[in-house]
């Protein structure tokens, strides 16, 4: 164990223990890191959350916020989000006020949109109404669209590439009771994910898949399989996230997250399988001492970036001779950089 | 709204649902107030408005006690889903006493942010230089209305 106590760069990182074995096994990442990408390292703070810690806020106003086509609506209901993460989100629930309301963010400087919402029954988030107004706000506004989407056909594979999204971000999951069990589609599996993932590749989608650490109730189960099925579509930028058991049902609520030191081995693991292509931690992920050591270990095991950092972290990330670059943008631009 | 008696007798100004106790100083911009107790020890927490634009609080640090901290430097750091920030120190002073229920538990502030979620007691270094950059009582009737306004908040205290 290393204590970071008194030889730390920041006062906030005093209390931190990490495990020596465990960021010699991270040296791995880390070299992969320099060899294809240098010491530049992202630390995005998306609009749609205030954030400041003591060494790391963005001085400009919000530049990319978050859109909920469902508003706080999902049929789906999984177990590790109950909707909850649409609730923070800006509701345009018909294509008229999805212009409206990205008309009023251009006006308030906002220039890049995440546009999301709930799934219905079949894991599908019901974009196709939107596509053309979409296509608008790409080409009238000039704004970055991206779309985080459920599981998708050909025809709204077609029908985003049509609209011009810029990105295209989708969860993946690698494990079939996860699937049934936590996203409430026994009638879907690994396969409908995979299949998902080739239909946007063969349209030529930027691909920026997700893989949600811990989400089979704080285990890991399916992470690995789901970084396997993802590494043979070359994606744009993979975003590794963790789950939050305070967003669950009522069976998520107590259960901890995973451990720190499992969930840097994932984010290793990824590292490796996608050599060439960005890896970051996204927005989504417990707060608290934990994702303090969990950041650490992200930043050893060669992560591209890094969303809300914990504190300390961009001061520790300049300790390691990284070179830190600020952005306001959502974390699935990382490939733009 | 108005001026109203509040609970334990104390008088309150409420607006939009937001309750202001007239017996605090704040400060608007950063919402957070401050109470002087009668051992001259000062007692710092975040408004009611600050706890509704914060959201659901799910993570708190408080600096520890004995550590001196400049004013506008932070005494504590909170987290919800949807904002993390600073709490600032209101006047210049030691870390006397850390709320210790509301780093178990800190969605108290939600619940209680004058009462049991206050965040820290200080120890002041100069109270009579610093205290003069705060609105007391009344005097934050007038900019407390504005903030409320411009951020078209409505105060709930479960969220």
């Amino acid at each position: 164990m290393i204590s970071l106590g008194g030889k730390n760069p920041h006062p906030s990182l005093e209390d931190v223990e990490l495990e020596q074995e465990l960021l010699e096994e991270l040296q791995e990442g880390f070299r992969i890191r320099l060899e294809h990408f240098g010491r530049d390292i992202l630390f995005h703070s998306p609009g749609f959350k205030h954030y400041q810690v003591e060494d790391f806020s963005i001085k400009t106003g919000p530049k990319f916020v978050d859109i909920s086509i469902t508003g706080k609506n999902c049929e789906l209901m999984c177990d590790h989000c109950a909707s909850k993460i649409l609730w923070h989100m800006i509701p345009a629930t018909t294509p008229e006020e999805l212009w409206k309301v990205a008309n009023e963010l251009k006006l308030k400087g906002i220039d890049g949109l995440l546009i999301s919402g709930g799934s219905n029954k079949d894991g599908v988030v019901e974009l196709h109404p939107f596509l053309k107004t979409m296509k608008r706000v790409k080409e009238e506004l000039g704004m970055f669209v991206s779309c985080h989407v459920g599981l998708v056909d050909r025809e709204l594979s077609e029908g985003l590439v049509e609209a011009r999204v810029d990105a295209v971000l989708i969860d993946i999951i690698g494990d079939e009771e996860t699937i049934a069990q936590v996203y409430k589609l026994p009638h879907k599996s690994t396969r409908d994910y995979e299949e998902s993932l080739r239909l946007l590749k063969e349209a030529g989608h930027n691909l920026v898949p997700h893989v949600i650490i811990g989400l089979h109730y704080g285990e890991i189960r399916g992470e690995y399989r789901a970084i396997d099925m993802i590494a043979q579509y070359e994606p744009s930028a993979l975003v590794l996230v963790v789950v939050m058991p305070y967003f669950g049902k009522a069976r998520f609520q107590l259960l901890p997250p995973p451990k720190v030191e499992e969930s840097a081995k994932v984010i290793l693991y990824a590292r490796k399988a996608l050599p060439k292509r960005p890896v970051v931690i996204g927005c989504a992920r417990p707060a608290g001492p934990e994702r303090v050591k969990f950041d650490l270990y992200a930043l050893h095991a060669g992560v591209n970036g890094i969303t809300f950092p914990a504190e300390g972290v961009f001061t520790y990330a300049r300790e390691m001779g990284l070179n830190p670059v600020v952005s306001p943008n959502c974390c699935s631009t990382v490939f733009l950089h | 709204m108005g001026v109203v008696q509040g609970l334990e007798g104390r008088e309150e100004w409420d607006y939009n649902g937001c309750v202001v106790p007239l017996d605090l100083y704040y400060e608007i911009e950063t919402q957070t107030w401050l109470r002087v107790n009668e051992d001259g020890t000062v007692t710092m927490g975040l408004t009611d408005v600050g706890q509704v634009r914060a959201g659901r609080l799910l993570h708190a640090r408080i600096k520890d006690v004995g550590k001196v901290i400049r004013k506008g430097k932070p005494v504590a750091s909170l987290e919800s889903g949807k904002w993390a920030g600073p709490i600032n120190a209101l006047v210049e002073g030691e870390v006397v006493e850390r709320n210790e229920k509301v780093l178990e538990q800190p969605d108290i502030i939600n619940y209680d942010p004058y009462g049991e979620g206050w965040i820290a007691r200080l120890k002041p270094v100069d109270l009579q230089r610093d205290i003069k950059d705060l609105l007391y009582g009344r005097e934050a009737i007038e900019d407390m209305k504005k903030y409320i306004e411009e951020w078209d908040i409505i105060c709930m205290r479960c969220t």
